[in-house]
């Protein structure tokens, strides 16, 4: 843990000193928000997930291993709470791709962005396993090995996903013009 | 040369990990066949799109406040009298949690030094919305929606003689989950997904959540009450009840 730069700030939030947690709510609100967006496409849910992360997070410092990054910990956090929206969307009722997160809000100016919004329909295009995958190496840049801890699988298995997830987007992409 | 090496030296250089002699390896095959360099300048795009992707900032509320995370109920017995010493020594404390721990002062606990400074101002005291009883041979206890501070507090106070899984359901449109206090033994039992809240009690249970109304809105929450292989009970809170 002595080369995470987070380290200091996990020891004194476990120690109750809660403007240490705030800051370190405020090094990965952001990733862990857009992070949830890019896998959810709806801001509303990304924003429960947000809020659910932190307040997990915060609930169980004294349960995370100081061996391990913090941001692998809380982005594995992110990616679960990700995963059971989606989950739960199944159960209930399906949010059709082309119906969802087309209210206006603060950043409609960005979300009109045309390209935007077509990479964004195509990663929803991928299957889960492909576009989790794609999020945390393109959104949150992890690494191989990082994405490994946070998914839990060998680093074989990420660059395998990966590279199959990158040809399936390139071909959801081409097949609608856009490369 | 097999597509997977083809496939494993494109994507490795994308990601800026290629090694020397793999990248005198992929200029070596790219230079030999037009498909494969095709095929690199497509997935050279695809990465330049993701890298475009614009950065949302997630609005003021996508943390929990100081305030949410300063109601962590405890076990009876706890900080109480902190908590009483704290109001006679004139510490004003006005939202949600004091009315909360005055009507039921045996159950949650809260250390009021973790409120001072996050709830130390005036404010409304809650207001009883619903409140429905449970009494059923294996679970007895308490739900009750109060309305402080702009919030919906949905508060359990739970007995149960085995195992059952609590499953609190409310319209997404509606409101918007705020946060939660974990039951006593942590927040690992808690699930949460659109619209819907979901733990797990035994025993003593005290837990609560808090839902963020939208404006005009406020339909009921339903909760249902699930022991295993057993039909569920259910009960609903009417924000518009009293």
């Amino acid at each position: 843990m002595a080369s995470d730069p987070d380290a200091a700030l996990v020891l004194e939030s476990r120690a109750g000193n809660r403007r240490a947690f705030d800051d370190l709510v405020g090094r990965y609100q952001r990733p862990v928000y857009n992070a949830a967006y890019r896998i959810l496409n709806d801001r509303d849910d990304a924003k429960d997930v947000t809020q659910t992360v932190f307040l997990k997070a915060y609930e169980n410092l004294g349960r995370y291993d100081p061996d391990q990054r913090f941001f692998s910990w809380i982005y594995r956090i992110a990616v679960n709470e990700a995963l059971d929206v989606v989950a739960s969307r199944k159960r209930t009722t399906a949010v059709p791709e082309d119906l969802v997160d087309h209210r206006a809000g603060p950043d409609d100016q960005a979300e009109r962005d045309q390209m935007d919004r077509g990479v964004q329909q195509a990663l929803m295009a991928l299957k889960l396993e492909y576009r989790t995958v794609i999020v945390l190496k393109h959104v949150l840049g992890c690494s191989y090995e990082e994405i490994g801890v946070i998914l839990e699988v060998p680093e074989k298995t990420v660059k395998s996903r990966l590279f199959t997830a990158r040809e399936a987007l390139r071909e959801v992409l081409a097949s609608r013009g856009m490369l | 040369m097999s597509d997977e090496r083809l496939t494993e030296l494109i994507n490795l250089d994308l990601d800026g990990v290629l090694d020397a002699d793999g990248r005198a390896e992929l200029e070596r095959r790219l230079a030999a066949d037009p498909a494969a360099r095709a095929r690199h300048a497509e997935l050279a795009k695809v990465a330049v799109k993701l890298a475009g992707l614009t950065p949302l900032d997630p609005p003021r509320d996508a943390v929990p406040s100081a305030k949410v995370l300063a109601w962590r109920p405890r076990r009876p017995g706890g900080t109480w009298t902190r908590y009483a010493a704290a109001l006679a020594a004139g510490v004003v404390v006005g939202a949600v949690g004091l009315s909360l721990y005055r009507l039921q002062p045996e159950g949650l606990m809260v250390d009021s030094s973790e409120m001072a400074g996050t709830m130390a101002r005036t404010g409304p005291a809650s207001v009883l919305l619903d409140t429905q009883t449970i009494s059923t041979p294996d679970l007895q206890g308490q739900v009750t929606l109060r309305e402080a501070d702009g919030l919906w507090v949905v508060e359990f106070d739970l007995r149960s003689d085995r195992p059952v899984t609590v499953v609190a359901s409310y319209d997404g449109a509606e409101a918007r989950l705020q946060g939660f206090a974990p039951p006593d033994e942590g927040a690992a039992q808690i699930g949460t997904g659109p619209g819907r809240v979901t733990f797990a009690a035994e025993g003593q249970r005290h837990a609560a959540f808090y839902l963020k109304p939208i404006e005009g809105a406020g339909g009921p929450i339903t909760i249902r009450f699930q022991a295993a292989g057993e039909s569920a009970l259910e009960v609903q809170l009417d924000p518009a009840r009293h």
